[in-house]
Formats: C-alpha cells, structure tokens, sequence
C-alpha cells in the first residue's frame, strides 16, 4: 500500500525543515562567544529532549484511551511513540554528555536533568522489553498501556527526588545547573533557531509516528496473512 | 453470580475477600517458612558482600548504612515477590482465585498485603542484625515509619509489575527491569530520609524526602487501584 | 583580560554532537525503511504460496 497524498507531502515538507534547521543553527544563528562552536550542539540538543516528552506524553494518553476504548490503532500509536521517544531521548542524553565534555569538564554529572533523561530512558526501554517478552498480542497491548501510565507517572516524581538529593548533598563540578555553568543569553538569531529547531523536530516526528503506525498496521496484516495461511493448509 | 469486574464500593464482603487471599499466602508460608528464610539468608548475603566490596570502615559504615540497608530491602523484596507471584502460577490457583466471585481489587490488595508482611517479617529481622554488624542503633521510631511507608511503596508498584512479570518469557529477570526505574524515586527519597534521621538530622533537613515517600505511596496507590483490573484475564 | 575574551575552539565537540544526531536518525530511518521491506516481501510470498494452492486445488 503507498503512502496517502497527506503523508508524502509531510514527509517531504519534514525533510525539507530538517535542512532548512541545520542552516538556521549552523550559519544564521551566531557562534556564541563563551563557549565556541559547541553550543551549537544547544539547538538540537533541546529539541530532541522535547520530542522524548512529547512521544512519552503521547503514549500516556493513548494509553489510557486504549483501556477506556480497546481500539487497536490506540496501541500501535503508543508503541511507536515510545520506540520514537527513546530514538530522541537517546540522541538528548548523548549529545548533552558531549557538550558538557568541554563546557563542565566532564562527560556526565548526576544532576537532576541527566538523571532524570536517564531513568526516563531506562524506563522506556522497559516498555519495549515488557512487550517483547509476551506472547499474547491482546495481553501485550493492555499491559503495555499500564505501564505507559505508570511509566510516565513516575518520571516527575524522580525529578523531585534527585532534586531532593542534590539539595544535600555536595556538588561536585561547579554549580550542576546549567543555569550557572554553560549558561548563555540568546541573541535574536539564537532565539530563531532554536524555536525553529523545536518546530523542526515536532514535525518530523509526526512524520516518524506516522510512518512508524503504518509499519505496525502492515506487520498486523501480515500476521493475519501468515495465521490465515497456516489455517487452510 | 455479582459481576467481579464493577466497581462497587468496598465493602465488608471486599475486605474479607483481601484478608483470605493474604492468608491463604501467610498460611501456607507458616507451614514451610520458604519465603521467609530465604529472604532472610539472601539479605544477610547482602549485607555481607557490601562489607566486603566497600570496604567498610567505622566512618564509612555510618555514612553508606542507609543505602546498604535499602539495596538490601530491595533486593530481597524483588526476590519475594517474583516468589509470591510466581508460587500462585506454577500451582494453578490464581485461575481458581479468578472464579471466585470477589472485586478484581481484592486480589491485587491480598496479594500486596501477604508480601508487605513478608517483606516487613524480613526487615523486622534484618535491621537488629544489621545494626549490631554495621554498629548503628536503628531503632528509632521515625527511622521505622520512613522503612515502613518505603516499603509499602515498593511493595505496591511491585506487586502491580509482578502481575505483569509472571506472563512473560524470562519472567525473573522482567521484574528488576520493570520495577527498579519505576522505583527510583522512592528508594531514592527512602535512602535519603533514613539517612538524615540516622545522622540525627533535624526534621526540616529531610522533611522533603519523607514527603516524598508518602506522595509516591499516595500517587501509586491511586495507579495501581485505576490499573489493577486490566492486568487480570477476563 | 584579553586572554579570557578569546573563544575556546569547540568545533569538535560540535562535530561530535551532530554526528550523534546524524547516526541516530539516519539508523532509525534506515530500520523503519528495512522493517517495511521485510514485511512487504513477507506479504508477497505469503500471497504467491496462496496462489500456487489454489492452483494445486484446482488442477
């Protein structure tokens, strides 16, 4: 089956941003003064942690829409959201450890934002590895919905545990808040680039999820296939 | 026969349901004492090997105590419940549990009230041995209710997660995955509680963490009751 | 004075940083796009193997 009119016409416009964004941070925006080239990494930086939100908080809601519904599209969004969501978090959390290599002098600190993009990580990575390891496709469906719900429950609760934490405890490099160390002001071309890059990023992952559901319809059809198959031989 | 899946009120009928499903366990451990002193050895392994691989002095063990003390509990508590959960599928009476005509929650809170009390028989045992090993008077009542609402956290989305576990392939080791990122942050906020009362901390100096504790009680009770009924065949 | 208002040369970290941007897109598209062919080659087969039996029924 091709992809509709709506969804090539997205794809190409998602693309065409994606270039549009890497010459709005890489030669309209200034180079900061502070810190030099690497605070160019900032733009994508930040809107590839936005995006693992985003998915996540998606997958929230169809979650609980999927228990409260049973409607199987529901649970495919949810999948591919998560499997997104830890693509851009994944890109957040490893671009982060490479800015902060030269800005905080270290490639990781325990600091409540990293830990938290962490544990969030970690968490998706156990919703994918819950519905791997069950068989029944129904029973995959409901109890993936619950964790998704219980999943993204407890990320703020972290946050305010490592905050917690930190208060006490002694800080080790500097000030671990950004705010104090690596902090900048945004000129105006900053400021466009990075909401420009924000934008980008949102579209290209309606695009992605998109995409990524079909996927999920057509290994949903080609399962029915295989079973029919087996049935009438 | 009352539909089991509607969400009536709890009734007398409810908690009676919930005490003979955690009785059932309490009985049956009674008879056998498995859970139990396996817990038990397990966690005193525990406590050994941090000993050992921390290489503990008397400063030190004053300043880590709190966080031994709780990898422990959590160690052993995943044991259990894998345990707990996994005894019910192997024999086959969680189908006959299924007919019975109780609330769909009855189970979920027999279920997390026979391993709280498993996990809190351990801990009851666990922490005077600890203290006299580690050289840390532990009994203090504010210290106790910071152990015992941890607990009861752990114990609640550990239970919820367990349900699920027991139906996957390599359901030991699903557990762990599953429960430790979501238990992060009540470990964390139990670790940090303990220690600042240990510390002999005034009030204000952890009076955030302990909140935080009862916060992610409340917030994973209201989850797991919202939640319960989906993890449960039809 | 002067000696502090002089950039630091990050471009290599900058470098780094977008590479990981590159090689994670770039992967995550290249497994949608790998997945979508090895299902649709799954459908054509399943479909041929349909025709050939019905094929075999008849004659």
């Amino acid at each position: 089956m091709q992809p509709s009119r709506s969804l090539r016409i997205l794809t190409i416009s998602a693309f065409l941003l994606v270039l549009l964004s890497l010459y709005m941070v890489f030669v309209y925006a200034p180079r900061e003064v502070v810190m030099g080239a690497v605070q160019r990494v900032f733009y994508y930086h930040v809107a590839a942690g936005w995006i693992g939100a985003l998915a996540f908080l998606v997958t929230l809601i169809v979650s609980i829409l999927y228990l409260a519904t049973n409607n199987i599209i529901l649970d495919r969004i949810a999948v591919s959201s998560v499997e997104i969501g830890v693509v851009f978090t994944s890109m957040n959390i490893a671009s982060g450890s490479i800015w902060a290599r030269p800005i905080w002098n270290t490639w990781w600190t325990w600091d409540p934002r990293l830990t938290t993009a962490t544990v969030m990580w970690l968490l998706y990575i156990a919703y994918l590895m819950l519905r791997q390891g069950l068989e029944d496709p129904e029973r995959q469906r409901r109890f993936a919905a619950v964790y998704g719900i219980l999943a993204f429950a407890s990320v703020p609760l972290t946050f305010l545990a490592i905050r917690i934490w930190r208060t006490i405890h002694p800080v080790v490099i500097g000030s671990n808040d950004p705010g104090a160390e690596g902090q900048f002001d945004m000129t105006m071309r900053m400021r466009s680039a990075f909401f420009f890059s924000l934008f980008t990023f949102t579209v290209l992952y309606t695009t992605l999820l998109w995409h990524r559901v079909r996927l999920e319809g057509l290994a949903c059809r080609v399962a029915i296939m295989k079973a029919r198959l087996l049935h009438d031989r | 026969m009352p539909d089991p899946t509607n969400s009536q009120p709890p009734t007398a009928g409810f908690w009676r349901a919930v005490s003979a499903i955690a009785w059932k366990d309490l009985a049956a451990e009674l008879r056998n004492k498995e859970i139990v002193s396996a817990l038990f050895i397990f966690s005193l392994l525990v406590i050994l090997i941090f000993n050992f691989a921390l290489e503990l002095d008397k400063v030190a063990r004053e300043n880590v105590a709190a966080g031994v003390l709780w990898v422990t509990f959590v160690f052993s508590a995943t044991l259990g419940l894998n345990r707990t959960f996994a005894a019910e599928k192997d024999r086959g009476s969680l189908d006959g549990l299924l007919l019975a005509p109780i609330h769909r929650s009855a189970l979920y809170f027999g279920k997390l009230l026979s391993t709280f009390v498993f996990i809190l028989i351990v801990e009851i045992i666990v922490i005077p041995v600890f203290s006299v090993l580690y050289n840390i008077s532990l009994f203090s009542p504010p210290f106790l209710l910071v152990v015992l609402l941890g607990t009861l956290g752990y114990a609640m989305v550990g239970t919820l997660l367990a349900a699920m576990a027991i139906h996957t392939r390599a359901r030991e080791v699903m557990l762990p995955i599953l429960l430790f990122p979501v238990a992060v942050p009540v470990v964390m906020a139990a670790v940090r509680a303990s220690a600042g009362i240990l510390a002999g901390a005034e009030w204000g100096r952890f009076a955030g963490a302990f909140n935080l504790v009862v916060i992610y009680d409340t917030i994973m009770l209201a989850i797991a009751i919202m939640t319960f009924d989906y993890l449960i065949e039809e | 004075m002067f000696l502090q208002e002089i950039t630091p040369d990050t471009s290599f970290y900058m470098l780094l940083g977008y590479a990981v941007f590159a090689i994670l897109g770039a992967g995550y598209v290249i497994s949608l796009l790998a997945r979508s062919r090895k299902l649709r080659r799954e459908a054509e087969t399943i479909a041929r193997i349909q025709v050939e039996d019905s094929e075999q029924s008849l004659s």
